[in-house]
């Protein structure tokens, strides 16, 4: 817009001049409001990625990322839904690499937050299952449930910044989270590549004995029940499952 | 005079009076909020779950709520989404809001959002344009809403009218109410070089079921509508002039942005109500849905 703005000549515009503004500077005052409605958005889902950058880095990064993917949702909520991949690859890695994955570590928490409600699986209600009916018995996560796969350990910086740290030095690993809602509060741990395989597996739905059989490349026969139903346990005292 | 609901006063729900707001629900003081109604942004509850919807949920129990929307972009020429209506109809039929509303306005082209406000030129193409819009969502939300006036920046070298008769002839061919921003008039007035006193006393007394109420900013060569600062007396005085002309309308004080402490947003709400008691006796349609008292600040 503002490109425009600077090529259009005055009377292009179907807008009439004030007594203090002329047509142009009317306009740009929306051109100037639409960027700093969504920036303010994006420094609230962002504030880890603009506490590290600063004010100033972070405005160019949120102007060069509308540039390019200008909002298509109703709701501001979701105007950053592209931000991580917008830098990902811009000049700022050098001297933030994990920059891209601490700015998809906050969105990713933020959809946790306000995912959908679900009833999550209780105890109980596995407890009550017949044994014939465990085989063929389907599992899936609640719509809070996120996983996310991360090339530096992100969860680390974001981490520092809550807490007023200095930010650590971190080194360059594949990590595997999960990120879940438990009633109104988000969590998140560190998963084993195991566990983060057999849970990508329940967020797509399977089967009881379908999930062992995954387990089973892993993890010696006798050993597969026991392995999954710890885990089981795990996710249902997590709330996860649905 | 209309027969519209009177809720008395209100504010917006913010997430920042989350934590506050809970705290006096949790402990039987609903009352200490000293407000009889909340506002809630329709967009940041359509789709979602988790603390902003429980949030929603517990102060609908305590207090009557209104849904003010952002996006529905009454005025652009995109097809009306359809997305956007079941979700906040879905709200609605949630939350069973006193009442919806929306901005006179469009807020999307093509595509893309741009998350403002902005204004429509008042030709008689645009106001047909946006009546079969409101008729729309009106027949499938199967209730009326209401629009609101918006601060405008700039005026179209088509416009055939001024925005008040704009305003009163959607509102009439449109058969809606209308959310009557008294700061946003001041706004526009001062912007545009209008009196707003013309602009209140064109509008329809029938038509209006509610007030809004708001800081501004002053940039020098024009006033921006920024809602993070106290209401001017200015305004104030046209609040006076629009509670005259207009009776018991729901009133509600908007702060978005530099949000204060809800105690501190309490004050604007206690000079509004001052306002208020000292026209009681002169005002349009006395008793007629009269404040149940407004010694009861909230509804029990």
């Amino acid at each position: 817009m503002e490109a425009a703005l600077q090529k259009s000549p005055h009377t292009a515009l179907p807008v009439l001049p004030s007594r203090t503004l002329t047509p142009v500077e009317r306009v740009d005052i929306y051109n100037k409001m639409y960027f700093h409605r969504i920036l303010e958005a994006m420094q609230g889902d962002f504030s880890a990625v603009r506490h590290v950058v600063g004010d100033e880095i972070f405005s160019e990064l949120v102007a060069a990322y509308l540039a390019s993917t200008p909002p298509t949702h109703f709701s501001i909520r979701y105007a950053g839904k592209f931000f991580a991949e917008s830098f990902a690859h811009h000049a700022l890695t050098s001297a933030w690499p994990w920059l891209a994955d601490l700015a998809r570590l906050q969105w990713t928490l933020l959809a946790a937050y306000d995912a959908l409600d679900a009833p999550a699986l209780r105890a109980e209600d596995l407890s009550a299952l017949p044994a014939d009916a465990w085989p063929t018995r389907v599992l899936h996560t609640t719509p809070a449930t996120q996983r996310l796969d991360l090339t530096w350990p992100a969860q680390k910086i974001l981490e520092a910044v809550t807490e007023e740290q200095s930010l650590p030095d971190i080194a360059r690993k594949a990590t595997s989270l999960l990120i879940w809602r438990r009633t109104l509060d988000v969590e998140y741990r560190v998963l084993t590549p195991l566990e983060a395989e057999l849970i990508d597996a329940v967020q797509k739905k399977i089967t009881f004995s379908d999930l062992c059989e995954l387990a089973l490349a892993h993890v010696a026969e006798e050993q597969v029940i026991a392995c999954v139903g710890n885990f089981l346990q795990q996710w249902v005292s997590e709330g996860i499952l649905a | 005079m209309n027969d519209f609901p009177y809720l008395g006063f209100g504010v917006g729900l913010r997430t920042v009076h989350y934590p506050y707001i809970l705290e006096q629900i949790a402990e039987n003081r609903a009352s200490a909020l000293a407000v009889q109604w909340f506002e809630v942004i329709s967009e940041n509850y359509m789709g979602v779950g988790g603390r902003p919807l429980y949030v929603l949920d517990r102060v609908r129990e305590h207090f009557p709520i209104v849904m003010h929307g952002v996006s529905l972009s009454i005025g652009s020429v995109d097809p009306l989404s359809r997305e956007y209506l079941t979700q906040l109809k879905a709200l609605a039929a949630r939350v069973q809001p006193a009442w919806i509303s929306d901005h006179l306005c469009w807020s999307s082209t093509g595509r893309h959002s741009v998350h403002d406000l902005l204004p429509i030129p008042h030709t008689e193409e645009a106001l047909r344009h946006v009546v079969d819009r409101i008729t729309q969502v009106q027949d499938f939300l199967g209730r009326r809403i209401l629009m609101e006036n918006v601060s405008s920046y700039l005026e179209f070298t088509d416009s055939m009218m001024p925005e008040w008769e704009f305003l009163t002839r959607v509102a009439q061919d449109a058969d809606c109410m209308i959310l009557l921003d008294v700061n946003n008039i001041y706004v526009s007035a001062k912007n545009h070089g209008f009196d707003a006193h013309t602009y209140l006393d064109a509008i329809p007394a029938d038509r209006v079921g509610q007030f809004h109420l708001a800081g501004h900013s002053n940039m020098g060569t024009h006033l921006l509508d920024t809602h993070d600062h106290h209401i001017i007396d200015e305004v104030w005085a046209l609040y006076e002039r629009a509670l005259q002309r207009f009776g018991n309308v729901s009133t509600l004080i908007e702060w978005d942005d530099h949000i204060p402490p809800f105690e501190e947003l309490l004050t604007e709400v206690s000079r509004a109500k001052e306002r208020y008691r000292a026209l009681e006796q002169k005002l349009a349609r006395p008793g007629a849905h009269a404040i149940p008292a407004l010694a009861a600040d909230h509804r029990t």
